[in-house]
């Protein structure tokens, strides 16, 4: 009955109500679709350097993520992959050996990591073979080198031109190779570009004095959000000695930008709370004198404060409810285009690709946001009705019911 | 038996830094069965007694007893729960919830409380059906007129069995052949029911059939008869 109460009250003044409704509505669209962009956005630049690169998990030798270098190398990074081969979760992995060192046109050189990879397993790994735009991935055993479109217009060559590679060998000589660049790949990282070239394991390998030793092995698992129980199972079952990272720890810039924006959001929350408070301070002010009269018939009638003042914060509540359901539904409507077929953001496409984005965003909204903005909103809405009901259950029957 | 008793109640008002004695020392039993009148001249201060008796103002000075309980020593939410069972109030501008119908509205006081819905609703139903108010039951006070909402606060006032119903000037928005009606319907409830019934009205109709009629002039008594007898 209380409820009915309320409900009923709430559109005794509709043009009032709408405009509170509205207002909230408006505030939780702007909460919710800059929460999905910026969501959108983040986890697309996770995803992109998982997927250039990074992996879910990697697997190094002891020593070789803090002096990445041919002194901390997996000696035998095949039995390693039988071991991963007998793990349900890892779909897939690929042995790569990463070294530093100087890509020379005719005309001029680059510092690069030179990666080798297994070209057909790599392929199941990353997406570097699907971002070959001009020419064609690295066949296995040949001489052939993949390069960035920025890096070959750095080095002022085009599809099979010679280049050389140059790098310190295993045995401190200084290891070199004779490659055509056999195509051009371009990521949404430009900076990622520039600084990494692509050549079979075995011509790597044989460069730099190696036999069969590797510097990573990446894997894919089958569930990402589970990522760090993966990592601790395949920790323990090679023996605890290997370093075994997720891209958690591979990544921790990005990672820390996401959970910390989790904790940013929140102040996006006050700020729009804030606002709303205010207007339904008003309303409800409003609202409430308005009504004094009818309090003091609802005391007459023995209402007890305590239930009166219930009344008038369940009114705000639902205010507040049906606002925040108005602009969720609303946002949802609208992120549904968005979601599937992104957002065209090219105008800012220089920024973007710096940030490791590319130019389309698919923003998507967390349950938690609209979890989020579900319980903050009406608890904003419950505060700001305090000092309303407040100042109507102070006043005795008598005083309440003089009002006219 | 005695309802209320108040004993050398005065409530003075501050206007303009100027005491106005609106209830200026009465002393009043209120016996169970009376269909009593407060009368006197606009200003007189019956409407402050009304108030002070029914638990809505509290006196400046004196003491109201409510069945020898005096009010002074209640707290306010027991001052709610005394008006919640033992009293109705009957205003002149009907005061029903102008959200609820003529059910919701008489059923209201029940959910104050806590009768069961089924309960509630049939006692509801029952006092609008003997009030011949059973049309109104889904209407809002918004679609009645002034007759007939002021008899569904009487069914309001009336439902929870109160000890006592306190009417302030309970026909002067009503025209006479309504207020009438309305009065013969109360003076029915007082007379079959034996509902007690205390006036504030200097409306000619009301004192008419006032059974003890109580005269107020500048927040006094000045006269108090018995007029049993007069309508047998
Ligand atoms: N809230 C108030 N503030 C100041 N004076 C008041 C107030 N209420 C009533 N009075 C004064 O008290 C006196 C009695 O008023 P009231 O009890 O309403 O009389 P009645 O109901 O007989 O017309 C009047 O002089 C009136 O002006
Ligand atoms: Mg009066």
């Amino acid at each position: 009955m209380l409820l009915t109460l309320a409900w009923r009250n709430l559109w005794r003044n509709k043009r009032r109500s709408a405009i509170i409704i509205a207002s909230v509505a408006v505030g939780v669209i702007a909460l919710t679709l800059s929460d999905a962009l910026s969501l959108g956005m983040m986890h697309q630049m996770l995803n992109n350097r998982i997927g250039a690169h990074v992996g879910h998990i990697q697997i190094h030798a002891p020593g070789f993520r803090a002096n990445p270098s041919l002194t901390a190398l997996l000696t035998d990074p095949d039995a390693i992959q039988t071991e991963l081969a007998s793990i349900p979760a890892i779909r897939q992995s690929s042995k790569r050996i990463v070294q530093f060192g100087l890509l020379s046109s005719s005309r001029s050189s680059a510092g690069v990591n030179i990666v080798g990879i297994e070209p057909e397993r790599e392929r199941r790994v990353s997406h570097i073979a699907r971002s070959v735009v001009e020419g064609h991935y690295p066949d296995s055993s040949k001489g052939d080198i993949l390069i960035s479109r920025h890096l070959a217009r750095k080095l002022e060559v085009e599809l099979g031109d010679k280049v050389v590679a140059m790098a310190s060998a295993r045995d401190g000589t200084v290891g070199s190779e004779v490659f055509r660049v056999c195509g051009l790949f371009a990521t949404l990282d430009a900076e990622f570009d520039k600084f990494h070239v692509y050549a079979s394991l075995p011509t790597v390998g044989s460069m730099l004095g190696l036999t069969k030793e590797a510097s990573q092995i990446v894997a894919i698992v089958d569930e990402v959000d589970s990522v760090g129980a993966y990592r601790e199972a395949i920790q323990s079952q090679l023996g605890g000695v290997l370093d075994v990272a997720s891209y958690r720890d591979l990544l921790p810039m990005l990672v820390f930008q996401l959970d910390s924006y989790e904790q940013l959001i929140w102040i996006f929350y006050l700020i729009v709370g804030l606002a709303m408070f205010f207007g339904i301070v008003n309303t409800m002010l409003m609202a409430v004198f308005e009504r004094m009269h009818e309090f003091g018939v609802l005391m007459s009638l023995g209402m007890a404060r305590s239930r009166m003042f219930a009344l008038i914060l369940l009114e705000a509540i639902l205010l507040g409810l049906i606002g925040t359901l108005t602009g969720e539904l609303l946002s949802w409507l609208v992120s549904i285009p968005w979601e599937r077929y992104g957002l065209d953001l090219s105008v800012f496409s220089e920024a973007l690709g710096s940030l490791g984005v590319g130019n389309k965003i698919y923003p998507f909204i967390a349950a938690s946001t609209y979890l989020n903005s579900l319980i903050m909103v009406p608890a904003f809405a419950v505060l700001g009705a305090l000092y309303p009901a407040l100042k109507a259950i102070r006043l005795r029957p008598v005083e309440a019911l003089r009002y006219v | 038996m005695e309802i209320i008793r108040t004993v050398d109640v005065e409530r003075t008002y501050e206007d303009k830094g100027v005491p106005v004695h609106a209830v200026n020392g009465v002393n009043l039993i209120v016996e169970q069965g009376e269909f009593s009148v407060l009368a006197g001249a606009s200003g007189s201060g019956k409407t402050t007694l009304l108030n002070v008796i029914g638990a809505l103002d509290v006196p400046t000075r004196g003491e109201v007893f409510l069945h020898g309980e005096a009010l002074s020593q209640k707290a306010g939410n027991e001052l709610s729960a005394i008006r919640l069972t033992k009293i109705g109030f009957v205003f002149q501008a009907y005061n029903l919830i102008p959200v609820l119908s003529a059910l919701e509205n008489v059923s209201f006081p029940m959910v104050l409380q806590g009768v069961a819905a089924s309960e509630r609703r049939e006692r509801a139903m029952a006092i609008l059906d003997e009030l011949d108010l059973a049309g109104l039951a889904h209407k809002r006070p918004g679609a009645m007129s002034g007759g007939q909402q002021q008899r569904v606060a009487v069914a309001r006032a009336i439902v929870t069995n109160p000890a006592l119903v306190l009417a302030d000037e309970p026909t002067a928005n009503l025209d006479s052949v309504t207020g009438h009606k309305l009065l013969d319907m109360m003076l029915r409830l007082n007379e079959e029911k034996k509902i007690t019934f205390v006036f504030a009205s200097h409306d000619e109709k009301v004192i008419a059939r006032a059974k003890r009629l109580v005269t107020m002039r500048d927040g006094q008594i000045i006269n108090d008869e018995l007029r049993d007898g007069v309508f047998t």
